[in-house]
């Protein structure tokens, strides 16, 4: 009875959710109203092209997208997955059958495919069971043992987590026949999917100069800000408008920092801090002409860079200043964070990227990029490549592990005004009144690019990928876009991340324990594997990092030890190596080599000299064996 | 056109009501600086350890002289027995912190040994009155008016310094100037044994290997006694008196004793050449030595009024209790889970403390339970990064026993210096001979 009860509230709820569902697609229009823009009528159609073709709606209006998406959604392992309603008849059809066994190669791929996870989550070498039996001290036997099999159990628990409670796929957009990606619109992309993700690709007409943007961390935010004074925040995927105000002076850069309820804002005179209400939290003064910002979020730092060429760091939690570095090579162009390691890259006029941490004054790594100013640096997710873009035209891929260029550049018409990496790997490039998305371009040199878009002349100023959304977005001189990138994003989210869904309390609660984790600002280091790890020739590093100071200088193999005698030349002691009232049993023995070799070598000097043999020596000393 | 977005259902991602718990999704290859956070919060638990430390539950008021010897029963987590140095003998309830009953004229002198049998019915006491006494230890009759009557009394012919008990049968050790074995049913001691004419301070059965006795007597010796052969095994002489000495009841080869040189020395029984290691940490004489029923740690109490826990293994303490009222340490004595270390002082008072300074006592939610072991193994892995190290080590010690260790740190390294000095003007130096080799002065087999 329970039961019936409980279905039966469930169809009321999601008769409700379509209902919602229904009002955002006819929404577009009424958020041009809004943020006072104008309805190009480029969006708000789809919805009725959609019905007129009819065939992908479901019974409540609502598209049956995930019917066949599911059926290659749900992996080899998820035959525990939990089925839509959608697919709920399927599943019982299946099962009247008698449940399906895998075939010998299923199971065999399967297994191949959980044993590759495993490996991965287990990070790295392990001893083996013989290097563990070959440790003499039982007790530490036993504990290299239950803790090498409590970690095998961890990364196998982790793998089969992944396989099985990864239910999301990601996007995909391939073309059939002579058909070619990059040629389809963005109308197209719209009218084939499904009505919810037809309605991330809008277009604000906005008439306050060239906008920069930027997404929330689980990406269902977005600050955009105008050249002219133009900022807003709103929630994009239900079109609700936070706020929206004009600050009177320029705006620069603008960022969402650890959650939407701060945010930060580059304006002409100072660095802003406001809340999602747009009331101003704080005017930092001590950022004056900052012209782009970054955000470490674990670190809970705010970085500024701007004409000065003054690198600042601002604890936002503390709202201490951490560090103030000076870049050189020009004025500063571009600032982007390398998420795997929190260092920070700064583009200069001068072609040369820098890389920061706010320990030291100099930068860890510089790079020479470009001939000409660097306009934007981007890097993918797991911070092993860096794309950089310049005046010169060209875009750049760089490998971050060997600090060298990945493959040869691409070349544009025009230099590219703004650049982004997806979670997945897409790349994003702006240039001119284009957008151009390449798929495999960082990995390999790729020939054409996935998706091209035209913005019909407006200069592209900004690019954003959206977080776990295949979206990007596009801030130009006319407005903002939102773009259908079908594969950009991460499909599956991790909910102590960033959770697309957060409550209210789910918010508070993870900024409270995001805070108690921040880490020091002096962790951040250039190689982040460093921390907790065992240096296993902790002895020798001292002198290697002399070597290769040396070696960088004067070439390989020139470096010779120098072993300093400290307090050797005190006056005192020279006093006493004057007199020679201290003969100890070490200043004896290398007096008796000293002489030994002195004598070894006037002997090898009359031999050479006078071809005879040389008399035999007087005292017998370590080397009169060597003498014939 | 082949075309699929992301697209999620809201109402699969999310709860269904304000009741049911939120939805967690994870994918754990997003979540980045591991280490970074992992160090973090290591640093945090260890704050919070510190923070919580609150060592001290109580105190057990009610001897009128020093606590000169104590006893958990091995029965019952409650039931704890200690002597005092007028003859006085008290059992006490420790959930209660109370005295159930006290026997007031136990003996004429010192309590030197207390005992609970085996199986928990009878105690055994011992004294410099030169008497042993067998009493009742019936917790349902304890209103009785004969719990102050001893059972059977034996006498011996000098005073008895120590009292040990066997682990299975009826049958007692005793220090005097020589060890003496009891057998309940018999009026003299069975066996008598001695190496010299010491005094033996301190008597210890072995509870596994139930046959050997461990003695520590007045010649800085310790010796060791088989009573299947009645013969003496072998003896190791040490630098220093010994004042206690106390068996690892899990492996049963190894004893720890309590040195008047202000450090304690652990052995292997069967490798007496040299200490297993030397445990330095106290700034007075070492008076007692307990070892935890899991064998993994013990705790010793010395005369610079403070009580100090060990991992056996470590050369240095763990944990440094003291109060601004304790005097002088004579004894010391683990509960019988484990949980609890008490001591017994000068100043006449019984103290209960924690074994573990920052564990809850009481019930605890399953998710406490889980945030706790998180902590331990992240203070396991991180404990060697200085910025954990630096408050997970640290401990606030009283401001005699801090300059005390300032000053020994001080000779110590004075030592060191001459020591090179010494060695460097002279023509055949002897080899250099670390401390748990030094501890060592001569062993006979």
């Amino acid at each position: 009875m329970a039961r019936r009860k409980r279905k039966a509230s469930r169809s009321t709820e999601d008769t409700a959710s379509h209902k919602a569902v229904e009002d955002t697609s006819s929404r577009p229009s009424k958020r041009h109203r809004l943020l006072g823009g104008q309805d190009d009528g480029q969006d708000g159609s789809p919805t009725e092209r959609r019905q007129g073709a009819g065939g992908r709606l479901g019974a409540g209006g609502w598209v049956v997208a995930s019917d066949d998406d599911e059926k290659e959604a749900a992996p080899a392992f998820a035959s525990t997955a939990r089925r839509g309603k959608n697919g709920g008849k399927k599943a019982r059809s299946r099962e009247k059958v008698g449940p399906l066994k895998p075939t010998r190669n299923e199971l065999r791929a399967m297994r191949r495919q959980f044993d590759d996870k495993v490996a991965e989550y287990e990070r790295g070498l392990r001893p083996s069971k013989k290097e563990i039996k070959s440790v003499q001290d039982v007790k530490q036997r036993m504990e290299l043992r239950t803790g090498e099999k409590n970690r095998r159990k961890a990364a196998e628990d982790a793998a089969a987590a992944e396989l099985l409670l990864h239910t999301q796929e990601s996007g995909y957009l391939e073309a059939e026949g002579m058909e070619k990606t990059y040629k389809f619109k963005q109308a197209d992309i719209a009218g084939a999917v499904d009505l919810q993700s037809a309605a991330k690709h809008f277009d604000l007409a906005l008439e306050y100069g060239s906008y920069s943007i930027d997404y929330s961390r689980n990406g269902k935010h977005l600050l955009l800000g105008g050249r002219r004074g133009h900022l807003a925040l709103m929630d994009w995927s239900r079109a609700s408008l936070l706020f929206e105000m004009f600050v009177e002076e320029s705006i620069y850069d603008v960022k969402i920092l650890h959650n939407h309820m701060f945010l930060g804002v580059a304006q002409k005179s100072n660095l802003f801090i406001y809340d999602h209400t747009g009331l101003e939290l704080h005017c930092l003064r001590d950022h004056p002409g900052a012209r782009h910002l970054e955000f470490l979020p674990y670190h809970f730092l705010l970085a500024s860079v701007g004409e000065t060429g003054r690198l600042r760091y601002v604890d936002i939690s503390t709202g201490e200043v951490i560090a103030n570095h000076r870049v050189k090579n020009g004025a500063a162009r571009a600032l982007t964070a390398n998420p795997h390691n929190a260092v920070m890259a700064v583009g200069t006029a001068a072609g040369i990227v820098s890389h920061w941490v706010p320990n030291t004054g100099l930068p860890v790594v510089k790079m020479v990029t470009h001939a000409g100013p660097v306009t934007g640096i981007a890097f993918s997710s797991d911070g092993n490549v860096m794309a950089t873009t310049g005046m010169d035209r060209t875009v750049r891929v760089w490998d971050m592990r060997m600090y060298k260029e990945l493959h040869t550049p691409y070349t544009l018409k025009r230099p590219a005004s703004a650049i982004d990496i997806s979670q997945r790997g897409m790349l994003a490039i702006g240039f001119g009144t284009h957008v151009d998305v390449w798929k495999d371009a960082l990995r390999t040199r790729a020939q054409r690019p996935y998706l091209s878009y035209g913005t019909r002349g407006a200069a592209v100023s900004d690019l954003a990928f959206v977080p776990y959304e295949d979206v990007l977005g596009l801030g130009s001189a006319k407005g903002v876009t939102s773009l259908l990138v079908p594969g950009a994003g991460e499909p599956n989210f991790d909910s102590y991340v960033a959770n697309p869904y957060e409550t209210t309390k789910q918010r508070q609660e993870g900024e409270v324990k995001r805070l108690l984790d921040k880490i020091p600002a002096d962790m951040i280091t250039l190689d982040n594997s460093v921390i907790g790890a065992l240096d296993a020739n902790a002895e020798n590093n001292a002198m290697d990092i002399l070597r290769e100071k040396h070696e960088s200088i004067h070439g390989k193999g020139t470096w010779k030890p120098r072993n300093k005698a400290r307090g050797k030349n005190k006056s005192y002691r020279k006093l006493l190596r004057k007199k020679g009232n201290i003969r100890s049993r070490k200043m004896l023995r290398v007096k008796a080599y000293l002489d030994a070799k002195k004598r070894a070598a006037e002997e090898l000097d009359a031999k050479g000299a006078g071809g005879q043999a040389p008399p035999p020596a007087s005292r017998s000393s370590m080397f009169s064996r060597f003498k014939k | 056109m082949k075309v699929k977005m992301i697209s999620r259902d809201e109402v699969a991602m999310t709860r269904e009501r304000s009741t049911d718990l939120n939805k967690v999704h994870r994918n754990t290859a997003l979540r980045g600086f591991e280490r970074q956070t992992e160090v973090k919060r290591a640093v945090n638990a260890a704050k919070l350890n510190r923070v919580f430390a609150k060592p001290f539950v109580g105190q057990l008021s009610g001897h009128m002289d020093t606590v000169t010897s104590m006893m958990a029963s091995p029965r019952s987590l409650d039931t704890f027995l200690t002597g005092s140095g007028d003859g006085e003998v008290r059992v006490w309830s420790l959930s209660r912190k109370a005295t159930l009953w006290s026997i007031p004229m136990a003996h004429t002198s010192f309590v030197t040994g207390l005992v609970v049998s085996p199986n928990g019915e009878t105690f055994f006491t011992a004294s410099d009155d030169r008497s042993i006494k067998q009493w009742r230890l019936d917790m349902g009759n304890m209103w009785a008016e004969d719990v102050d009557t001893p059972i059977e009394s034996w006498a011996s012919e000098y005073a008895l310094e120590s009292l040990s008990m066997h682990a299975s049968r009826y049958v007692l050790a005793t220090g005097s100037r020589q060890v003496d074995v009891w057998d309940v049913a018999r009026a003299t001691p069975v066996h008598t044994m001695a190496f010299s004419d010491d005094t033996i301070s301190s008597v210890a059965f072995n509870q596994v290997e139930t046959e050997i006795i461990a003695a520590a007597s007045s010649d800085r010796s310790l010796s060791f006694y088989d009573i299947r052969t009645e013969s003496a095994l072998r003896k190791v002489e040490l630098g220093n008196l010994i004042n206690d000495v106390a068996w690892n009841p899990r492996e049963a080869f190894n004893i720890t004793i309590a040195s008047d040189d202000h450090n304690l020395y652990t052995f292997d029984m069967r490798k007496l050449d040299r200490a297993l290691s030397v445990h330095k940490d106290h700034v007075s004489a070492v008076m007692s030595v307990a070892y935890s029923p899991t064998g993994r740690s013990f705790v010793s109490g010395s005369y610079d009024r403070s009580i100090r826990l060990w991992n056996i293994s470590k050369g240095h303490s763990h944990e440094c209790y003291h109060t601004e009222r304790m005097q002088r340490v004579l004894k010391v004595a683990y509960s019988s889970d484990a949980r609890y270390v008490l001591s017994g002082s000068d100043d006449t008072g019984v103290r209960i403390w924690k074994s573990d300074a920052s564990a809850t006592t009481g019930i605890q939610h399953p998710r406490a339970k889980a945030r706790a072991r998180y902590e331990a193994a992240l203070l396991k892995r991180y404990e060697h990064v200085p910025a954990v190290a630096k408050i997970h080590k640290q401990r606030f010690q009283p401001r005699s026993i801090f300059k005390a260790r300032k000053l020994r740190h001080v000779m110590r390294l004075a030592e060191i210096r001459r020591d090179g000095r010494r060695r460097a003007h002279t023509r055949n130096p002897a080899p250099k001979i670390d401390s748990r080799t030094a501890a060592v002065r001569r062993l006979h087999d």
